[in-house]
C-alpha cells in the first residue's frame, strides 16, 4: 500500500510499486492533465510538485512518494487563476497545449524555490521542457511578469 | 449571378469559390432536431431552390457539404459555431469561429465552439497545407451572412416591418425605428420555416469587430487547467492499454515470438500479432501487448523477444550510402522542370561559373505528443477517438479495413499535441482498430517517444547542385538547379520514383529571380524508409539550396545579399503558380523583403563577433522574409535575434499568426541546427531527445515578428510560410560571423 497526498486529497494505493507516479495519476487515478511527452525524463511534458519541488513524473516510481504531497496542474488551483495561469492567459501562451500542464507545473516550482528569479533563472530552470511549437518567449515573459509581481508583492509587505 | 457553371476548368477542390457561389440547387440545411438541455435544438433549415450552380467538383467527400453544419442555433441555450478543422495548435478553433461570428454579429464568448466529427458533411476536414483559412474565409462568411439575412428575414416578418429596417447586433435582430429586438434564439423558431438568401452580403471590412483584431485563444483555460483532451485521455467503460512493438523496418516480418516474459507482468492481458497494412496506410507488422494500464503494455514490450525477417527487405539501406546514390543521380536526370532559355550552352559559354552542393537529411515530425488512438470495434460498426489532421482519409481507411462502410465508421477527433504532417496518416488508427477487432474491447493503443522516434513518416533527405553562369560583363545568365530526393507520393503511390512537380515547384522551379536561363531538373531516388510530408514539406529544402545559393553568389558578386535579391526580382510582376493557386506576385515578397530589411536594421553596423544572414521565400501563397543576428564561439551557435515579415493577406487572428510565425523560428531553427535522423541497414538509428535534440528556451533568441495585410480579400497560408526561411539565415549569418560556409545540415554537425 502506498500512501500520498494528491492536491491535497488522502490516497492509498495499491499498484506496483516501480510504476511511475505519470501512470499511476493518468491510468488508476484518471488524471490526465499531466502528460506524456518521452518517458525518460528529457522533455518535462510530466512535470508534477512532490513537495512543492518540480519532478518527472515519468521516471518517478510511486514507491518514492511515500508520505508525499504532490500537486498536478488539476490541483495548482481551485477555479483556474494561480497567478501563472492568468499569465497565460494574458500572453496567450499556449498552442497546442501539451507541454502546457508541465511547463506551468516547473514554472511553480521555480516560483516556490525562487519567487522572484532573473529572466536567466527562469531560462535555465524550465530548459527541462521542450515546446515543440515553439512558444518559449511567452513562456519566459509570462513567468517573468509573475515574478515581477511577486517582486512588488514583497516590497509591499516590507 | 449565372447559375450555370461558367468555367470550363477543371474544379479544383481546394480552390477558394466567387461569392456565393458553393450555394447551389443540391444543397440543403435539413433541420436537425435534436433535445438540448431544456429547449429543442433547431439548425436553420434552408433551401436554396434557385441554385447558383456550384462548379460540379469531382471532390466525392465534397457532395454532402452542408452550410448549415457550421452553425446551431437552438430555440434555448447557446448558439454553437463548428469547427472542421483539427486543433494542433494553430489556431483553427480560435480563427474559423472568429469569421462566423464576425458576420452573423455575435461575440465569441456568448457562444460554444463544437469539435466536429469525422463527417461527410463538412466536406473534407483535411487539415493541412495552410489551407484552413485560406480555404474557409469566403465561405464562412457566406454562411454566416446568409444565416443573419434568413434572421433578419425572420423578424420582419414577425414585426412586419421592411427587412431592411432591421440590422442584426450582438445576437440580437434589431428594429431600426423602435429599437425593439430578438435574439437569434427567440426567432430560431420562426427562421426554420423560411428559405435562406442565397446571396448574403459581406460586411464591409472597415466594419469588422473581431476579424483583424488580436484575440486570445478560445482554448488557453483548457490548456493551462489540464482540461483539454488529446489522444491519450478519452477513458471509455471496459476498455483497455496496448502498446506495440513494431517491425524495425516496413518490409520486415515476424519470423518468432517469445512472449512468456511479457505475459508473466503484473497488468499485462495477452499478446496479440497486428499483420502488416500496405500502401497508404504503411502499417508495419507489430507484436501489440494488451495490458490494463499503459504502464503494463510498456513493460510488457519491452520484455517481447521477436525475431525478425528480413527477407522481403530488398535492401537495407545505411545513409552514407544513399547520400552518395542521391548525389550520383543528378548526373542522370530523368525529368526537367523549368526550362527558360538555354541553361547549358549559357553555362558553358560563360566567362565565370559558380557551383556548390548542398544536402539536408531525414528530419521526424516530433509532435510533443507521441500518437494515441482508443479504437472501439463492434459488430458492423467501430467508435474511434484519435488526435487526426484527416478524419475522412482515416475514415476510409478503417472502413476498408473491416469491410464495413464509412458511415458505421464514428471519428472523433481529440486535440492534437502537435501535428506537422505526422497525424496525416492513419497508421497509428488502424493499428488501434486492428487490436481492438482481435480482443472484442475498446483498445487505446498508445505510441511511445521511441516508437514515434523510429516508425515516422520522415521529411525526405535531398542533395542539390547549383550552378551560376555569369557573362563578361559580371551579369547571372544562368541558374541551373539539379536535385534528388524521394517524393511524399510514395505515401499514396510507393513506386514513385522521382521527385515530382508539385515538390519542385515548391520554391525550385518557381523561383522569382529574373535570370535569362533557367534549368530545373530532377534525378530518380527510390525512398529508403518511409517519407511524407512535414510542416513546409519540400520548401523547406528548396528554400535552403536556393537562398544559400543566393547568397553565395552575392559574396561572389561583392553586392549586399537584400539588394541582390531586389536586382534580380526586378520590377513587380505575377509569376504564374506552380503549386500556389495564384501564382507569386513579386511586388509582395518585395515590400517583405524591404520590411524585413528596414526592421531589423540591416543597414546598421553588426556588433563585433557577430553576423548577419537573410533570407525569403514564398510558399503556400504567402509571403516571407527573415534576417538574423548570431555569434559562434568554440562551435557553439549563438542566435541574437530574429526578424521576421510575413504577407499572408489577411491576419484574421494576428496574435496567432505572430504566434505562429514565432514557433516557426523555434521549429527552424531545431531542423538547421540539430535535425537528423539516419539508418543503418534500413533501420533508424535516433529514438528520443537525447538524440534527437531540440531547440530549447536558453537557445532562443528574440524574435520580432511584423505582419503585412498585403492582399486583405484573400487570406493566405500561416502554419508553414515561417519555416523555411530559417535555416539559410542562420547559415548565412554563421558566414557572416565566421567566414565558414555551411552547405549540409544539421549545423551542429559541420561545426563539431
Amino acid at each position: 500500500m502506498i500512501k500520498f497526498t494528491l492536491n491535497g486529497k488522502e490516497q492509498e494505493l495499491d499498484v506496483d510499486p516501480q510504476m511511475p507516479l505519470l501512470w499511476v495519476l493518468r491510468d488508476v487515478l484518471q488524471q490526465t492533465g499531466t502528460k506524456f511527452g518521452c518517458g525518460r525524463g528529457l522533455c518535462g511534458a510530466c512535470t508534477v510538485l512532490m513537495d512543492k519541488q518540480a519532478i518527472r513524473s515519468c521516471i518517478t516510481p510511486i514507491s518514492a512518494l511515500t508520505g508525499k504531497s504532490i500537486t498536478t496542474i488539476e490541483g495548482l488551483s481551485i477555479d483556474g487563476n494561480h497567478p501563472l495561469q492568468q499569465a497565460w492567459q494574458e500572453f496567450n501562451v499556449p498552442q497546442c497545449g501539451y507541454c502546457q500542464p508541465g511547463q506551468i507545473m516547473n514554472a511553480a516550482g521555480l516560483l516556490h524555490q525562487t519567487p522572484n528569479p532573473s529572466r536567466e533563472q527562469i531560462r535555465t530552470h524550465m530548459a527541462g521542457n521542450i515546446c515543440r511549437c515553439g512558444t518559449y518567449a511567452r513562456i519566459e515573459n509570462a513567468i517573468a511578469k509573475v515574478a515581477e509581481a511577486n517582486k512588488l508583492g514583497e516590497k509591499q509587505a516590507k | 449571378m449565372s447559375t450555370e457553371p461558367t468555367s470550363t476548368d477543371k474544379p479544383n477542390e481546394d480552390a477558394p469559390t466567387p461569392k456565393g457561389s458553393w450555394l447551389n440547387r443540391r444543397t440543403f440545411m435539413k433541420l436537425g432536431l435534436g433535445a438540448v438541455g431544456t429547449g429543442v435544438v433547431i439548425g436553420v433549415a434552408y433551401q436554396n431552390r434557385y441554385g447558383i450552380a456550384m462548379r460540379v467538383m469531382d471532390y466525392m467527400a465534397n457532395k454532402d457539404f452542408d452550410p448549415s453544419a457550421f452553425i446551431v442555433i437552438p430555440s434555448k441555450g447557446k448558439i454553437q459555431l463548428i469547427c472542421h478543422r483539427s486543433e494542433m495548435g494553430q489556431g483553427v478553433r480560435t480563427a474559423l469561429p472568429m469569421i462566423l461570428a464576425e458576420e452573423l454579429e455575435v461575440k465569441l464568448e456568448d457562444i460554444d465552439i463544437i469539435q466536429a466529427d469525422g463527417d461527410p458533411k463538412y466536406g473534407s476536414q483535411n487539415t493541412d497545407g495552410s489551407t484552413s483559412v485560406q480555404n474557409f474565409y469566403t465561405r464562412l462568411r457566406e454562411a454566416a451572412a446568409g444565416t443573419k439575412e434568413l434572421f433578419i428575414l425572420a423578424a420582419s416578418g414577425t414585426w412586419k416591418v421592411a427587412k431592411d429596417k432591421c440590422y442584426a447586433e450582438n445576437g440580437h435582430i434589431v428594429h431600426k425605428d423602435t429599437k425593439k429586438k430578438l435574439s437569434y434564439n427567440e426567432l430560431a423558431l420562426a427562421a426554420s420555416k423560411l428559405t435562406i438568401p442565397s446571396n448574403p452580403t459581406l460586411k464591409d471590412e472597415k466594419d469588422f469587430k473581431i476579424i483583424g483584431k488580436p484575440q486570445t485563444g478560445v482554448d488557453v483555460s483548457a490548456f493551462t487547467t489540464g482540461t483539454a483532451n488529446y489522444g491519450a485521455d478519452i477513458h471509455v467503460p471496459d476498455m483497455v492499454y496496448a502498446c506495440a512493438l513494431r517491425a524495425p523496418m516496413p518490409t520486415a516480418t515476424i519470423q518468432a515470438i517469445d512472449s512468456k516474459k511479457a505475459e508473466a507482468i503484473k497488468g499485462v492481458l495477452r499478446v496479440i500479432k497486428i499483420d502488416p497494412i500496405p500502401a497508404s496506410t504503411n502499417v508495419n507488422a507489430s507484436v501489440c501487448v494488451i495490458a490494463t494500464n499503459t504502464w503494463a503494455a510498456i513493460q510488457g514490450k519491452q520484455a517481447l523477444n521477436v525475431k525478425w525477417d528480413y527477407a522481403k527487405a530488398k535492401s537495407r539501406p545505411s545513409s552514407k550510402e544513399y547520400k552518395q546514390q542521391l548525389k550520383q543521380s543528378i548526373d542522370s536526370p530523368v525529368s526537367v522542370y523549368r526550362n527558360d532559355g538555354n541553361a547549358l550552352t549559357a553555362q558553358a559559354s560563360a566567362a565565370r561559373t559558380h557551383q556548390a552542393e548542398y544536402h539536408t537529411p531525414f528530419l521526424v515530425h516530433a509532435p510533443m505528443e507521441p500518437m494515441a488512438c482508443l479504437a472501439h470495434v463492434q459488430h458492423n460498426k467501430c467508435e474511434i477517438w484519435a488526435p487526426t489532421q484527416d478524419p475522412q482519409r482515416a475514415i476510409k481507411a478503417v472502413a476498408d479495413y473491416l469491410h464495413i462502410k464509412t458511415t458505421q465508421v464514428t471519428l472523433h477527433v481529440t486535440f492534437l499535441g502537435g501535428g506537422f504532417g505526422r497525424k496525416s496518416q492513419p497508421d497509428f488508427i488502424l493499428e488501434a482498430v486492428a487490436a481492438s477487432k482481435q480482443v472484442r474491447k475498446p483498445v487505446r493503443l498508445q505510441w511511445t517517444r521511441e516508437d514515434e522516434i523510429q516508425h515516422g513518416f520522415y521529411h525526405a533527405e535531398s542533395f542539390h547542385r547549383m550552378t551560376a553562369g555569369f557573362d563578361a560583363d559580371n551579369k547571372l545568365v544562368s541558374w541551373r538547379h539539379e536535385q534528388a530526393h524521394p517524393s511524399m507520393l510514395t505515401v499514396m503511390m510507393p513506386n514513385t520514383d522521382a521527385p515530382t512537380v508539385f515538390e519542385v515547384g515548391m520554391g525550385a522551379s518557381d523561383i522569382p529571380y529574373r535570370i535569362p536561363n533557367i534549368r530545373v531538373e530532377v534525378g530518380k531516388a527510390t525512398s529508403p524508409t518511409r517519407v511524407g510530408w512535414y510542416r513546409s514539406v519540400a520548401n523547406l529544402w528548396n528554400a535552403f539550396a536556393v537562398n544559400s545559393f543566393i547568397n553565395e553568389l552575392a559574396t561572389l558578386q561583392k553586392e549586399d545579399p537584400i539588394a541582390f535579391r531586389l536586382k534580380h526580382i526586378g520590377a513587380p510582376r505575377t509569376q504564374k503558380g506552380i503549386v500556389a493557386k495564384f501564382g507569386q506576385e513579386t511586388g509582395r515578397l518585395i515590400d517583405v523583403i524591404k520590411h524585413t530589411k528596414d526592421k531589423f536594421g540591416w543597414d546598421k553596423p553588426t556588433p563585433k563577433g557577430r553576423g548577419k544572414g537573410f533570407a525569403s521565400h514564398f510558399s503556400f501563397n504567402s509571403y516571407v522574409a527573415c534576417a538574423m543576428e548570431v555569434s559562434c564561439e568554440n562551435n557553439i551557435v549563438t542566435v541574437h535575434r530574429v526578424t521576421m515579415t510575413i504577407d499572408c493577406g489577411l491576419a484574421v487572428n494576428p496574435d496567432s499568426v505572430k504566434a505562429q510565425m514565432e514557433g516557426a523560428v523555434v521549429f527552424g531553427l531545431s531542423a538547421a541546427l540539430h535535425g537528423k535522423i539516419t539508418l543503418k541497414d534500413g533501420i533508424v538509428e535516433q529514438s528520443n531527445f537525447h538524440d534527437y535534440p531540440l531547440l530549447r528556451m536558453p537557445e532562443t533568441p528574440i524574435i520580432d515578428i511584423h505582419i503585412i495585410n498585403g492582399k486583405p480579400e484573400q487570406p493566405s497560408g500561416v502554419g508553414e510560410p515561417g519555416v523555411p526561411p530559417i535555416p539559410p539565415a542562420l547559415t548565412a549569418a554563421i558566414f557572416d560571423a565566421t567566414g565558414k560556409r555551411i552547405r549540409q545540415l544539421p549545423i551542429m554537425d559541420q561545426l563539431t
